[in-house]
C-alpha cells in the first residue's frame, strides 16, 4: 500500500497564477520507500515538498498520507500542517538558536503530549541512531558544528516516528567530505528505520545514492520515475539524460534505412520512419578521442570528424578536453596517458551502446544552444 | 538504440511533445479551503485595523475638520495674518537647509564610520546618540552653550579668539542659522542611520570591482556607492524633510524669544491663546498633514523597485574609503563632541551650577538644584506621571506593534489589510506629533471617550507616536528570523500557540527587547503632543521642563534636562543589555 498518494497536484504563483511551478504532478511512494526529487534550480521540487509539508497550498490536486486525506482541493480539505504527522529537514538545518540540542529534538514530543519518561528514552535512542555524542545534547546550536547541527535537524525530524519524513536539499550547506558522510548516513538511517521519505536535491550522486527511487522534475512536472540505475541507463527524454550527464554528440537523420549526418558518420542501419532526425546523446566519459586519422575502434559506430582541441585540464585521475565540433564546444572526459594539445584535430567516435538517441522534436530549442554547449557537469 | 524509459505519465511527458499546455486552472484560494481558520485570522486582523483607525484617524480628521470649518475661517485668519510669509519662509528654510545638512553630514558621518577599526568602532555609536539623546535636553543644552552673552560656547570662543573684548557673541543661538543648524545636527542621526545600514548591506565586491577596474576611491563612491546608497539616501533625506517641517521643540525654545515662528510653534501660539485659537491652530497644521500624505506616497514611490538597488554578493560591508581611520575618528569625534558632549556637559555644568553663570566654578558646585526639584511636589509627581505613562504605553503598544508587524510579515496573505495597517501605523511618521496633539485635544475632549485630563489621554496619544517604531523593529526582527524556523516548528507538531510561546517570541526577545526599551526613552522624552494634551494633574518630565523654561527658571530646567537624560541613558544601558543577551541568529 502506497504510504503517500499525490493525484494532479499544481501550485502556481504570480498575481494570476502565471507562474506554474508545480505542474499536475502525480505521484506514490509506498511504504518505507525514499523517493528523491531530483531536478535544476526552479523546476517545482521544493515547491513540491512544500505543498506535500503544508507550507505551501496547491491550487489544485489530492494529497493522501495513506487512507488519510490531508488535501483536497475539490473537497475543501487542508490539513495544517502540525496536524500533518511528518518531519522536515531542512537546507539551513533551522534549529531554534534559543534552545539546547535536547530542546530542539524534544519539541516534536512535546508537541505530541509525550510524557516525560518517554521522551527522555526516545531522544537518547535517536541520538545513539544518529550517531550523536550526549554530551552535545546539551549544548546549543550556535555552538555545534555544522555537521552535528545537521545530525540534531535529522534526530528533530525522525524522534517522533512521524509517517513521513521529507528532506530539503538537507545537505546543501556542507562540505563535501561531510555532504558524503551524511548522505550515506541518510541512506543507512533509511535502511535502518525504514521511514517513508521524499528528499529533494539537485545533485545527481546525491539523488541517486540515497534514493529508492527517483523522479526527475523539469518545468514543474515530473518526467520520469524510476530506479536511479533505470533513470540513468535509459534516461526517458533528452533532457532527462543531459541532466544524467549525457551531451550531445552529433545529430543524424535516417532516410530509407541509412542514415544521413552532416557532422557525423554512422556504420550500422537507421531505424524505420521516413526522414526522422535525431540527436545524439553519449556520456562524456564513454565518447573516444582519436587524432585525425586514427583507426577506430570496431565497436565503435558512430564517428565524428573535425573537433578541435579547445582546451584540456587536469583532473588527477582523469583529462578533460574540451572539444570545438564546428562552433559547439563540448566537454569530454578521457583517460590519462595520451596527451592532447590546444588546436589539435581529432575525431571522436562512440558505441552504440553508450548511445540515446532522441527525436529532435523532443528539444529543438537545445540544439546548438548554450545547454548543449554547456562545458559543467 | 536506446529511446525508451518509463515516463511517469503522458502527460507529464509533454515537455518533450509539441502538445500545448492546457490552460491553466481557475485557482481555488487557501481562503475557500479552510474557511474557519481564515475567517479567524482575517477577523482579527479585521479588529487590529479597526483600533489603529480609531486611534490614528479621528485626530487627524477633526484637525482638517477644524481647519475647513465655518467655510474655511481658520484658513482666511491665516492667511490674513501678516507674520505668514515669515513663519512660513523659515519653516521652508528648517526643512530644505537641514535636509542638505544632515543629507550630506549623515553620509559622510556614516561613510566614515565603515572604516573604523575593531578597537574603534564605538565612534560608530555615537551619531545615533541624538536619536535616544532628549531632544529637550539636547536644545536647552546648545540654549546654554551658545547664548550670546553668557552661553559656554561664546564665553570660550571669546577667550581664544579675536571677539576678547565683545560683551556678546560671536554665535547667537537664537536666530535662524543657528535654529536651522541646530535641527540639522540633532536630524543627521537619521541620514545616518539608514545610510550605515544600507551601507553595511553593500557587497564589499561592489566597490572592489570599481577599483580592480580603475577607479579612484572618490569615482568609486560616487560612481559606484552613492548610487546603490539611493534609495536609503532618499528615504531619509524625505524623513529629515519631513521631521524639520513639524519640526516644535527646537524653534519653540530657541526662537520664540525672538518671535521666529514656525507653523508648527505658530500652531502651539494659536492654541496656548486664551480662549484657545483652534481653527486657526488647525490651519496652520493643515500644511504639515498635507506634506505628511505626500511624504507617505513618495515613501512608497521611492521604495517600490528596491530590487536593483539590491547587490547580489555575500562578503560584508564596503570598505572605507580611508583605511587608517583619521578621517572617520576625526568626523565622528567632532561630531560627537558638537552635537552630544557640549549640549549635554553644558545641561550638567547649569544643573550643579547654584544659578547660571559665566564662571565655572568647580568647587561652587551644588546639589541644591536637584533638592529643590525633589522638594517641588509638582516636579515630582511629574516624574511619577512620566514612568507611569511611559510604562502604561509601554505595555500597550509593543504586543500592538507585534501584531501589526504580524500582519504586515503575511503581507502576502492579506494585502488589503496589511497596507491598511501600514498606512495607518506609518501616520504618525508622516504627521508630527504636535498634531496629533491638537487632534487628540479636538476628538477626545468629549463624548464617551473623553480622555482629557486623564492619563490615559497621554498614554493613547503615545502609543500613537510610538507605534511606527516599535512595529518596524519587531518586523526587522521577523526579517532577520525568516520562516524557516517557525515552519520547523510546525512541521515538528507544534500548535500556533506553542510556535508563538515557545519559538517566536523567545527569538524574537532581543528586538522585542529593544523595542521596550526604544518605547521607554521616547515616551519619556516625549514633547510634541505632551505640551498640548497635558493638564494640571498630567503634567510630565517634558511639559514641566517647558514651564519651567518659560518661567525663566534655568537652573530647574537644566536639572530636568539632566534627569531625562539619565532616564533615556538608563533606557539605552536596558536596551543594550537585552541586545547583547543570546541575539538568535539562523544557525
Amino acid at each position: 500500500m502506497s504510504d503517500l498518494k499525490v493525484k494532479d497536484l499544481r501550485k502556481a504563483f504570480g498575481s494570476r497564477g502565471g507562474i506554474v511551478a508545480v505542474d499536475d504532478v502525480t505521484l506514490e511512494v509506498p511504504q518505507a520507500e525514499m523517493l528523491v526529487l531530483v531536478g535544476p534550480s526552479g523546476c517545482g521540487k521544493s515547491t513540491t515538498l512544500r505543498c506535500l509539508a503544508g507550507l505551501e497550498s496547491p491550487d489544485a490536486g489530492v494529497i493522501e498520507f495513506g487512507d488519510r486525506t490531508i488535501f483536497d482541493a475539490a473537497r475543501r480539505i487542508a490539513v495544517p500542517i502540525h496536524r500533518r504527522d511528518i518531519g522536515l529537514v531542512f537546507q539551513n538545518y533551522a534549529l531554534w538558536p534559543h534552545l539546547t540540542g535536547w530542546d530542539n529534538i524534544a519539541f516534536p514530543l512535546r508537541s505530541r503530549w509525550v510524557s516525560r519518561e518517554e521522551r527522555r528514552r526516545r531522544i537518547g535512542a535517536i541520538a545513539e541512531v544518529v550517531d550523536l555524542d550526549r554530551r552535545l545534547l546539551d549544548k546549543r546550536p550556535a555552538q555545534l558544528s555544522g555537521g552535528q547541527q545537521q545530525r540534531v535537524a535529522l534526530a528533530r525530524a525522525l524522534v517522533a516516528e512521524p509517517r513521513i519524513v521529507m528532506f530539503d536539499e538537507p545537505l546543501s550547506n556542507l562540505d563535501a567530505a561531510l555532504r558524503e558522510q551524511l548522505r550515506s548516513e541518510i541512506r543507512r538511517l533509511h535502511e535502518e528505520i525504514r521511514f517513508t521519505g521524499v528528499y529533494v536535491t539537485h545533485d545527481l550522486t546525491e539523488a541517486m545514492s540515497v534514493g529508492d527511487r527517483v523522479a526527475a522534475m523539469t518545468d514543474g512536472a515530473i518526467i520520469q520515475i524510476g530506479r536511479p540505475d533505470e533513470l540513468f541507463a535509459t534516461p526517458a527524454t533528452s533532457r532527462i539524460a543531459r541532466m544524467m550527464g549525457y551531451r550531445r554528440l552529433c545529430a543524424v537523420t535516417g532516410r530509407e534505412g541509412r542514415w544521413e549526418g552532416t557532422d557525423c558518420e554512422f556504420a550500422g542501419p537507421a531505424p524505420d520512419g521516413p526522414g526522422s532526425t535525431y540527436e545524439l546523446l553519449a556520456r562524456p566519459d564513454r565518447i573516444t578521442v582519436a587524432a585525425v586519422g586514427t583507426a577506430v575502434p570496431s565497436a565503435h559506430d558512430y564517428r565524428v570528424r573535425g573537433g578541435v582541441v579547445a582546451g584540456v585540464g587536469y583532473l588527477g585521475s582523469e583529462q578533460e578536453l574540451i572539444v570545438d565540433l564546428g562552433g559547439r564546444r563540448l566537454r569530454l572526459v578521457v583517460p590519462l596517458g595520451r596527451t592532447f594539445a590546444p588546436g589539435e584535430r581529432v575525431d571522436l567516435s562512440a558505441r552504440v551502446a553508450d548511445t540515446r538517441a532522441y527525436p529532435l522534436t523532443d528539444a529543438p530549442e537545445t540544439l546548438d544552444t548554450p545547454t548543449d554547449q554547456e562545458t559543467d557537469e | 538504440m536506446h529511446t525508451t524509459g518509463s515516463v511517469a505519465s503522458e502527460k507529464h511527458s509533454r515537455a518533450d511533445t509539441d502538445d500545448p499546455r492546457p490552460a491553466p486552472r481557475p485557482r481555488v484560494g487557501l481562503v475557500d479551503r479552510r474557511p474557519a481558520q481564515s475567517a479567524a485570522r482575517r477577523s482579527a486582523a479585521l479588529v487590529l485595523v479597526a483600533v489603529l483607525a480609531l486611534l490614528c484617524l479621528p485626530p487627524v480628521y477633526y484637525v482638517i475638520d477644524a481647519a475647513l470649518s465655518g467655510g474655511g475661517s481658520g484658513l482666511r485668519q491665516m492667511l490674513a495674518d501678516r507674520s505668514l510669509g515669515r513663519t512660513v519662509q523659515i519653516t521652508v528654510t528648517l526643512a530644505l537647509g537641514s535636509v542638505v545638512i544632515s543629507t550630506v553630514l549623515g553620509i559622510v558621518l556614516a561613510w566614515g564610520a565603515q572604516g573604523l577599526s575593531r578597537r574603534h568602532r564605538w565612534l560608530g555609536h555615537i551619531p545615533l546618540v541624538p536619536l535616544v539623546m532628549p531632544a529637550l535636553a539636547a536644545v536647552t543644552g546648545f540654549g546654554y552653550l551658545l547664548n550670546p552673552s553668557i552661553g559656554f560656547g561664546n564665553l570660550l570662543l571669546r577667550k581664544i579668539m579675536f571677539w576678547s573684548d565683545a560683551e556678546s557673541g560671536p554665535l547667537d543661538v537664537n536666530t535662524v542659522p543657528f535654529i536651522l543648524i541646530v535641527t540639522a545636527t540633532l536630524l543627521t542621526s537619521f541620514v545616518y542611520l539608514f545610510v550605515r545600514s544600507a551601507l553595511a548591506q553593500l557587497d564589499q565586491g561592489v566597490y572592489d570591482a570599481a577599483a580592480a577596474s580603475g577607479a579612484s576611491p572618490a569615482r568609486a563612491f560616487f560612481s559606484v556607492v552613492l548610487p546603490l546608497l539611493r534609495p536609503a539616501i532618499v528615504y531619509s533625506s524625505l524623513t529629515v524633510m519631513l521631521l524639520a517641517l513639524g519640526q516644535f521643540a527646537v524653534p519653540l525654545f530657541l526662537g520664540r524669544q525672538e518671535n521666529l515662528n514656525v507653523l508648527s510653534t505658530a500652531m502651539f501660539v494659536s492654541m496656548s491663546s486664551s480662549p484657545p485659537d483652534i481653527p486657526l491652530a488647525a490651519a496652520y497644521g493643515l500644511p504639515i498633514i498635507v506634506a505628511g500624505i505626500v511624504f507617505l506616497v513618495v515613501q512608497r514611490v521611492v521604495l517600490r523597485d528596491q530590487d536593483r538597488y539590491a547587490s547580489t554578493g555575500t562578503k560584508g560591508a564596503a570598505r572605507s574609503l580611508n583605511k587608517s581611520g583619521w578621517f572617520s575618528h576625526a568626523a565622528l569625534v567632532v561630531y560627537g563632541l558638537v552635537a552630544v558632549a557640549a549640549p549635554i556637559l553644558s545641561v550638567a555644568i547649569v544643573a550643579f551650577q547654584p544659578f547660571w553663570s559665566k564662571n565655572i566654578v568647580i568647587g561652587d558646585f551644588t546639589l541644591d538644584n536637584f533638592r529643590s526639584v525633589f522638594a517641588n511636589p509638582k516636579l515630582v509627581d511629574a516624574i511619577g506621571n512620566t514612568l507611569v505613562y511611559s510604562l502604561s504605553a509601554t505595555a500597550i503598544v509593543v504586543p500592538l506593534g507585534y501584531l501589526c508587524a504580524k500582519v504586515l510579515y503575511r503581507r502576502r496573505q492579506q494585502r488589503i489589510i496589511a497596507n491598511l495597517v501600514d498606512v495607518l501605523v506609518s501616520m504618525s511618521l508622516g504627521i508630527p506629533a504636535v498634531i496629533f496633539g491638537v487632534g487628540f485635544l479636538l476628538a477626545f475632549t468629549h463624548g464617551p471617550l473623553n480622555l482629557y485630563g486623564r492619563g490615559a489621554g497621554l498614554v493613547a496619544v503615545y502609543v500613537v507616536v510610538i507605534l511606527p517604531f516599535v512595529t518596524r523593529l519587531a518586523l526587522v526582527g521577523m526579517l532577520n528570523l525568516g520562516d524557516n524556523l517557525i515552519e520547523a516548528g510546525a512541521a515538528s507538531g507544534g500548535t500556533l500557540w506553542r510556535r508563538t510561546l515557545t519559538l517566536e517570541l523567545p527569538m524574537l526577545r532581543p528586538a522585542l527587547g529593544n523595542a521596550v526599551a526604544i518605547c521607554l526613552v521616547l515616551t519619556a522624552q516625549e514633547f510634541g503632543a505632551s505640551i498640548l494634551v497635558r493638564s494640571s494633574r498630567t503634567q510630565v518630565m517634558s511639559t514641566v521642563l517647558y514651564d519651567q523654561f518659560a518661567n525663566g527658571s534655568n537652573s530647574q530646567v537644566a536639572v530636568m534636562a539632566f534627569l531625562m537624560c539619565a532616564i533615556t541613558g538608563a533606557g539605552v544601558l536596558l536596551a543594550l543589555l537585552l541586545g547583547r543577551r543570546s541575539s538568535p541568529k539562523e544557525s
